[in-house]
């Protein structure tokens, strides 16, 4: 069966996803979630709720067949919490009925008695001692960055800046909610169909909790409406556990489907973050030290945190060559909602901070923004914050001018209330200190001349399966309407890894170049030992062979040494680059900050599909300007989340976004075949900075948290200007 | 355990033919076209009005499927995404604006909606046509494009 489908069947409703292939008649599941952030949970009454008409089963934590517990990195999390719940997400109980409707009024009839706890929202007050526990301790990892001596830095420092940073919590908000729908095959096998982004990681948390072997269980991703991380981590495997486990309780088609509130609560989300930063220079603009404390909120269960702190803490200091360097990350348990995936993965909240201190210290210096980044960038050879030479080959100098051009920086009269800001960002390519890398795929020519691509990376939108047929076609010399990208079924596909991290043309490009020109050399081979030369190698398997001929091919990058407990070492083979100038007006009266025009430029190494390329970074963008202005999921004062709607939760429309300008330069990577550098996140790591500068050029006042509301904008002026009538 | 529920036989024109289904009364437009009529191009992105996936021509009218009950139907014309003129169903293509595909149908519904009550649109009012929409993928520039193609197109 075809996986990719082309944008003319997607304008029309064409692809299928989950939702789409659901009966009327399916039952339906729906899950009780906690009431409270932090409770034990003292009995839980399903009675009622089994007498409503219409019900077929109420699920609790003693109905999971396999091991009630969960988790990407830390098995930390119940499926179904008894004892005690951590957060507002926690479900308790599920139920399983013929409709939404009789499930929605059997949940309200379930009776959780609950002892409250005191919670804790905070990860710097969550780690003090008389801090609520979350869980047995609640610092989960301590992570470092060591690079020469920072005392000697700041001894050596004319000018020294300090800021403390706080960003909030970010929902991916991808449009189509999390859904999976399981069918019961009569040989006692389990198929779920679902809008699964990792299908392996997911199978392997579903056979654990339903105790299936993962060869008896399916999973087929069915087109994916959007993830942006949201369907990275675990709310995947709950959506497909949930449906599963009705299955087999009941033996018949289940389907589990969240709804906008429940998705944006249960899915993972941007780590908020609290950063205290200190950073030293000469007069001349030579960095000498940087010092900095990192708490990311991983909220009540670790999801992939301890990998996201990975990346923060990696680019804690910025694309910058700082003589001495100290940089410590806490990863710390809250009764937050579970922070993990969202594009970008810790390096948004970091380039906040990092692009903020730039400016502030050229402030100090009394230097261009521009030129004192320049004057500290990165090139190749030079030793980074992790005490480690970059291999890597980066031209900040071309990305910054491009950008200063389009932009008009600093030219010509600065209107009133206007101002323009810049920040740089590098974003470290595919896994690096997250993981073994290792990509794989299947190539094939089947006996009637088509060629088939196999990979589990799955397509969300970013293009990468139609890079992966303009590869497989241009390697194996044959038009692209010949190759077919296969769907993707765990029974089927080999794994190659998650569709995570940028990593789908870097890391499955590559293994389809290499599994494509593996076919290609022994299919010419057989040509020339058959005497049949001038045949093409599709027309002679189709022709001559007449059956299916396929190859196999894994592509690695080197292990990445960087080391989490000394803080040394290289984390990343090689990075995207990227410099984004923005152009704001601010209203004085109401704080609300307008973007005005954004130029970007980005160094994306080689072009495969430039269409989707510069889609994948002006979408990244678009989440960036949101990040810095507009989006925060909020916990109010009674405990609640008060904004899981997309009414309240501001994600941008046309009207809010200016035109984006994105600059593709190519300058490939040295470091790999194709010499692709990833597209899918780094568009989102530099707006809020650039827009956080922006707003200092046109008021002279510094917004330390984002988003950057109008509340916190008059604030701001209102101090300024106090202080002003003051001296 | 019994469980039966109410339906009731409604009428209505959709995409130019004649349709009668069997709908509980409290279905909404959308559930009636994605669970009865299996026309599963309209997606369901929120339930609750917000995000402009379920988009849908009333009488000519651009409104949320999600939040129109069928007993509001009874006797009018709805056309889906299915049914609308395909020059803007290509103009989204063939301008790359379709990423995961989820909110492109509301987008061609809404488009469709303003060239039909503006021949020539700005930047600025297709910017604020296009606000009940909600895309996550593309950052619009691309959908802005593509309706800036049709602006204006007498074919």
């Amino acid at each position: 069966m075809k996986r990719v489908y082309t944008a003319y069947d997607a304008v029309r409703g064409a692809p299928i996803y989950t939702e789409d292939i659901v009966p009327e008649n399916a039952l339906r599941v729906k899950a009780l979630r906690s009431e409270h952030s932090h409770a034990l949970i003292k009995r839980v009454d399903v009675s009622a709720a089994l007498e409503v008409p219409g019900v077929l089963a109420v699920l609790t934590a003693r109905d999971v067949p396999g091991e009630n517990i969960t988790g990407a990195v830390v098995l930390d999390r119940p499926f179904l919490a008894y004892e005690k719940v951590r957060c507002l997400a926690d479900p308790i109980a599920l139920v399983v009925a013929v409709d939404e409707e009789a499930a929605d009024k059997a949940i309200e009839k379930i009776v959780v008695d609950y002892e409250v706890l005191e919670p804790v929202y905070d990860p710097v007050k969550a780690l003090e001692e008389s801090a609520p526990k979350v869980h047995e301790n609640n610092l989960l990892r301590h992570y470092k960055l060591r690079k020469g001596d920072v005392t000697r830095g700041f001894n050596e420092s004319d000018i020294i800046v300090e800021e403390e940073f706080r960003t909030q919590m970010q929902d991916p908000a991808p449009l189509e909610p999390e859904a999976a729908y399981a069918v019961p095959e009569k040989d006692g096998t389990l198929t779920i169909y679902g809008s699964i982004q990792n299908p392996f990681y997911v199978l392997t948390g579903v056979s654990r909790i339903l105790g299936l072997p993962r060869d008896k269980i399916n999973l087929v991703v069915m087109a994916i409406g959007g993830t942006f991380g949201g369907k990275s981590d675990e709310a995947p495997w709950d959506v497909c556990a949930m449906a599963g486990l009705a299955a087999l309780k009941t033996g018949k088609p289940a389907a589990c489907i969240y709804g906008r509130d429940e998705s944006m609560i249960a899915h993972s989300h941007r780590h908020p973050a609290v950063m205290r930063y200190k950073v030293g220079a000469t007069t001349d603009g030579r960095l000498k030290a940087l010092d900095a404390d990192i708490y990311f909120d991983t909220g009540a269960y670790a999801s992939v945190g301890p990998l996201v702190m990975l990346r923060a803490v990696t680019h804690a200091a910025g694309p910058y060559v700082v003589e001495n360097v100290r940089v410590d990350s806490y990863l710390v348990y809250t009764n937050n909602l579970t922070a993990g995936s969202m594009r970008g993965f810790g390096s948004p909240q970091v380039h906040f901070a990092v692009e903020s201190m730039m400016d502030i210290l050229a402030d100090k210096l009394g230097m261009d923004p521009v030129e004192l980044r320049l004057k500290n960038a990165w090139r190749q050879g030079v030793v980074t914050a992790s005490d480690a030479v970059l291999m890597d080959n980066p031209d900040f100098g071309v990305l910054a001018e491009k950008v200063c051009e389009e932009l008009g920086w600093r030219r010509g009269e600065k209107h009133p209330d206007e101002g323009v800001g810049i920040a740089f960002m590098a974003h470290g390519n595919s896994l690096g200190p997250e993981g073994e890398d290792k990509s794989s795929a299947t190539v094939r020519i089947s006996s009637d001349g088509t060629v088939h691509v196999a990979t589990s990376l799955t397509e969300y939108g970013t293009g990468a399966s139609r890079g992966f047929v303009k590869i497989a076609a241009s390697v194996l010399g044959v038009p692209e309407d010949r190759v077919v990208v296969d769907r993707v079924e765990t029974q089927k596909v080999p794994d190659s890894g998650g569709t995570f991290a940028s990593r789908s043309t870097l890391m499955g490009g590559n293994a389809v170049y290499l599994a494509a020109k593996r076919l290609r050399e022994r299919i010419e081979r057989l040509i020339e030992e058959s005497g049949h030369k001038g045949l093409d190698v599709v027309g002679f398997v189709r022709d001559v062979l007449r059956e299916e001929v396929s190859e196999y091919a894994e592509f690695k990058l080197p292990v990445c040494d960087y080391n989490p407990e000394t803080g040394k070492g290289t984390p990343y083979l090689q990075y995207t680059y990227g410099v984004v100038g923005v152009r704001v007006k601010v209203d004085r009266e109401l704080g609300v900050v307008r973007v005005k025009d954004i130029v970007a430029a980005f160094d994306v190494g080689r072009v495969v599909n430039e269409g989707y390329l510069t889609a994948q970074l002006e979408g990244g963008i678009t989440q960036g300007v949101a990040y810095g202005l507009l989006e925060e999921l909020l916990i109010g004062k009674k405990h609640k989340v008060l904004n899981p709607n997309l009414a309240d939760y501001l994600v941008p429309t046309a009207a809010d976004m200016p035109r984006v300008k994105v600059i593709v330069i190519e300058n490939p990577s040295p470091l790999t075949p194709l010499g692709t550098r990833t597209a899918g996140e780094p568009g989102i790591d530099a707006p809020a900075a650039a827009i956080a500068n922006a707003v200092y050029d046109a008021l002279k006042i510094r917004i330390t948290s984002l988003p950057i509301t109008p509340e916190k904008v008059v604030a701001a002026l209102e101090k300024s200007e106090a202080i002003a009538v003051f001296v | 355990m019994q469980y039966s529920r109410v339906e009731k036989e409604f009428f209505f024109r959709l995409n130019g033919e004649e349709v009668r289904v069997r709908a509980p009364p409290g279905y909404t437009l959308l559930e009636v076209l994605r669970h009865i009529l299996h026309l599963t191009g309209t997606k369901d992105g929120c339930s609750s009005g917000d995000c402009g996936a379920c988009t849908v021509l009333l009488d000519g009218r651009a409104v949320h499927s999600c939040l129109t009950l069928i007993s509001q139907v009874e006797g009018r014309e709805v056309t889906t995404v299915e049914a609308v003129d395909e020059k803007v169903a290509d103009a989204y293509a063939r301008h790359g604006a379709v990423q995961c595909g989820y909110c492109t149908p509301g987008f061609v519904v809404a488009t469709a909606y303003l060239l039909s009550k503006m021949h020539n649109p700005s930047d600025a009012e297709i910017r604020e046509w296009l606000r009940g929409n909600l895309c996550r993928c593309t950052g619009y520039v691309k959908i802005l494009k593509a309706v800036e193609s049709l602006a204006g197109d007498d074919g």
